[in-house]
């Protein structure tokens, strides 16, 4: 019998910490109310913890108002509530090449919506100049992914910041990819909102992410709804976070993101990330010498996405399932990546690392690989 | 101990207010603003010791934190 090998974190992390899971079983035999619904003790203690993470997410992406910090269910819907509620009128966007349906949608129904243009920007070479090039005199905001999930390939924030401030233009990151990876300083490099999920880098359970907001970024609220604030006035109330937190919070899930954060500040973010780096060289190393295999590996990010000459990439994460080890096949959400390294028909088998996988792991997950390349069909 | 009241505005920011005091080492009690007069419906704010008043006007002022004095008018 062998263990099972989960290398999918970049769809959501797993297993969770031990101290996380062991936090999550206390809480969950602990006594919460709704947050910021009464006065109540539980209600208290439970706005207490929101208030606990959002300042820890305010400090570890270096925003220094908290209040910014608007708690939502995934990336994806910080990423609508970001676009929908900033783009309000026609005018010219950017995304990358590189980038997930998760903005790839949005904008193509503001296309329908409103009549916004968008142009994509190249991620290989000189990224600056790619987006300098790609301006227009009506280019009004810029969308784009800090790392593909596809080849973790990085879009600097130093660089879409930098653009920010030289064009004028509002940026919208979305950080799914290197949350809990890279380190983020918004305050040496702000842009207008940054979108995160917390159940992958972040090692919450899934259902939590939020939005960053910048300071003078006002978007309109995508949720209209019971904030616990202001009731008589009909409409949402004007101070943060509650203008954006319409109806119940997802707790438990954002709870977990404020302990998979603690973890990350107390082994340190460097050192989870040069663990996986660790792990990702040592697997790249030996996949690229097996015969057949093609690999796109970026960014350091423990995203490692192969093809082979004799099994379609459904055909190795099935073989790889059937010997415990999981990943994903197929375009990950991102056709637009996809184009961009010419793998759209068929797709890519995607292995993303974690800092709780082992070397161990690693060494069995490439024996499989090996042995898949020399089986017969 | 006699004690003053801040209404801050939702949960959250009382909450926030709270934790930003007890960083000076100020301590405070969220409330819920007496609905008759709250301001615009459900309202929050914190309950200190008189004595503590002129460090709490100062590290709110400090902390961008808006508030508004309950009872007695503006400090």
């Amino acid at each position: 019998m062998y263990e099972t090998i989960y290398l999918d974190n970049a769809a959501t992390s797993y297993p969770k910490p031990a101290s996380v899971i062991a936090a999550m079983h206390s809480a969950l035999e602990s006594a919460y109310g709704n947050p910021s619904r009464g006065n109540h003790a539980l209600s208290l203690s439970s706005a207490e913890a929101m208030c606990w993470v959002r300042e820890s997410v305010a400090d570890l992406i270096g925003l220094r108002d908290s209040r910014r910090i608007i708690f939502t269910q995934n990336a994806t819907m910080a990423l609508n509530m970001a676009i929908f509620g900033l783009i309000r009128e026609p005018c010219h966007v950017l995304i990358s090449d590189l980038e997930h349906n998760s903005v790839v949608r949005p904008i193509e129904e503001l296309t329908n919506r409103i009549g916004i243009v968008y142009d994509t920007f190249k991620t290989e070479g000189d990224i600056e100049q790619n987006i300098r090039d790609a301006m227009r005199p009506d280019t009004r905001y810029i969308v784009s992914t800090l790392a593909s999930n596809v080849s973790g390939r990085i879009i600097p924030l130093h660089v879409l910041s930098k653009i920010r401030r030289t064009y004028g233009v509002c940026v919208i990151a979305d950080a799914s990819q290197v949350i809990g990876h890279l380190q983020i300083d918004l305050a040496s490099y702000p842009i207008d909102a940054l979108c995160a999920p917390g159940h992958k880098g972040l090692f919450g359970y899934m259902g939590c992410g939020f939005l960053a907001l910048g300071n003078e970024t006002e978007p309109v609220p995508h949720l209209y709804g019971g904030s616990g604030s202001q009731s008589l006035s009909l409409a949402m109330p004007s101070e943060y976070p509650d203008r954006l937190e319409a109806g119940t919070l997802p707790f438990y899930a954002i709870l977990s993101m404020g302990y998979g954060m603690a973890h990350i500040k107390e082994a340190g973010l460097r050192a989870l990330a040069a663990k996986v780096e660790t792990l990702t060289h040592s697997l790249c190393g030996d996949l690229a010498e097996m015969a057949g295999m093609q690999m796109i590996c970026e960014g350091n990010l423990g995203i490692v996405s192969l093809r082979h000459v004799r099994w379609t990439p459904d055909q190795m994460s099935e073989y790889l399932n059937q010997n415990g080890i999981y990943t994903r096949s197929g375009l990950h959400c991102a056709p637009l990546a996809h184009r961009t390294y010419h793998t759209e028909k068929e797709g890519l088998v995607r292995i993303s690392i974690s800092s709780e996988n082992t070397a161990a792991q690693i060494q069995r997950a490439r024996d499989v690989i090996f042995h898949m390349t020399k089986a017969i069909k | 101990m006699s004690s003053r009241i801040f209404s801050i505005g939702g949960m959250n920011a009382a909450i926030r207010a709270r934790r930003y005091l007890a960083r000076v080492k100020i301590e405070s009690e969220v409330i819920k603003i007496d609905q008759r007069y709250a301001q615009n419906g459900c309202q929050y704010g914190i309950s200190f010791d008189d004595k503590d008043l002129y460090d709490v006007v100062r590290t709110l002022k400090m902390g961008a934190i808006p508030y508004h004095a309950y009872g007695d008018g503006d400090v």
